[in-house]
């Protein structure tokens, strides 16, 4: 019986668990990556040396990047670069031959298949 | 006497409903309508017809994080205004004039100055600003031009937490207004009894959502055309959001 009652109590924990994440995980997939959540859209941002990749999901599933459009804004010592990313496969957008420097203001701006819905996303890296 | 206190008690409703009325002058703000950001024109959770209003808009801007410019327009989706800017902003501003309009003796407002209404008890233009904060505020917010009237936190963040003491100021051209009547939140709670700001244009409000904020601020200033109306009544709207818990 004790032990019925540890299965039924682990199981429900379980349960509760998976409804309070029901919109995913917040954490970093990616070494590196910073999380910003926009509605139901999760923006993965992974600046690596010599290029920026970005990853999308929406509702915790992965956005395919193919037929829309990204991109990269930073600011950084009083000057701003705007990149565009590229559709990478998957959910994954890149900007090649860019280096986001340390403390820099970032932001990635998403144009959805209808080429009218913009998503975008403010990132404060440390 | 019963008749005499009901009679007082007639007046003092009436006058309260007059004020209540005078309360309910619509604004502009921006808020989130699956995952856009739209402009709504309306009062409380009164989210009125925005696209049959957008020539009444005078101006559209965005800023990016470091405060410099960003082409920035309206699109109309649906019954939606969505702002439409070619890079991500860190804010966003609007304008609206919504024209002169006077008060009958009778009460009723026309869309008219007092010129063709020499009778009016009350003739005003009628100015709508709005300024919104995309996510967290990393600094001081800019006087941004066109701007007339401007709600700025005093400080340059925003507290996390619903609650909180939020000090700000209202700035008139970029000066310092006193009484001018603040509400801590124009959506959820617009009939709330307004602050009213000092000499040095300084308020303190407690921040009232873990969410959509959206603070108001009333002041009537000088008319630039005495002839058609007596004052302008500026009314700006400051709007940020206090994230919530993740889900």
């Amino acid at each position: 019986m004790k032990k019925l009652m540890r299965i039924l109590l682990v199981a429900s924990a379980a349960l509760l668990l998976e409804t309070a994440h029901g919109h995913g995980k917040l954490e970093p997939s990616h070494p590196g990556g910073i999380v910003q959540v926009v509605g139901d859209l999760l923006f993965e941002l992974v600046p690596l040396a010599g290029a920026v990749e970005l990853y999308v999901e929406e509702d915790n599933e992965d956005l395919p990047s193919a037929g829309m459009t990204a991109k990269l804004i930073v600011i950084a010592g009083g000057v701003k670069t705007e990149s565009a990313m590229t559709p990478a496969g998957g959910n994954k957008f890149v900007a090649k031959g860019t280096t986001v420097p340390r403390g820099a203001k970032v932001a990635v701006l998403l144009t959805r298949k209808d080429k009218l819905t913009k998503v975008g996303a403010n990132f404060a890296l440390k | 006497m019963k008749i005499i206190n009901r009679f007082i008690a007639a007046m003092v409703l009436g006058a309260g409903l007059m004020v209540a009325g005078a309360a309910q002058a619509h604004g502009i703000w921006f808020a989130q309508r699956a995952t856009q950001l739209a402009l709504i024109y309306g009062v409380g959770a009164d989210d009125l017809d925005s696209v049959k209003r957008l020539p009444l808009v005078k101006s559209i801007a965005g800023y990016d994080a470091a405060g410099g410019p960003i082409p920035t327009r309206l699109r109309v989706a649906g019954p939606l205004l969505l702002v439409d800017a070619d890079s991500q902003p860190s804010l966003v501003a609007a304008v609206l004039f919504n024209g002169i309009w006077s008060r009958t003796p009778e009460g009723e407002w026309l869309k008219k100055g007092r010129d063709e209404v020499p009778k009016a008890t009350v003739a005003e233009k009628n100015f709508k600003y709005a300024v919104h904060i995309v996510g967290a505020l990393n600094g001081p917010l800019p006087m941004l031009p066109e701007q007339v009237l401007q709600i700025v936190p005093v400080e340059g963040k925003l507290p996390l937490e619903m609650g909180k003491p939020l000090a700000l100021r209202v700035l008139h051209r970029g000066k310092p207004v006193e009484g001018a009547k603040v509400l801590a939140d124009f959506v959820t709670d617009p009939d709330a009894v307004p602050l009213k700001t000092g000499a040095d244009g300084r308020v303190t409000i407690n921040v009232r959502n873990q969410g959509l904020n959206v603070v108001t601020a009333i002041w009537d200033g000088p008319s630039d055309e005495p002839a058609k109306a007596d004052k302008i009544e500026h009314l700006a709207t400051l709007s940020f959001v206090l994230p919530h818990a993740p889900e």
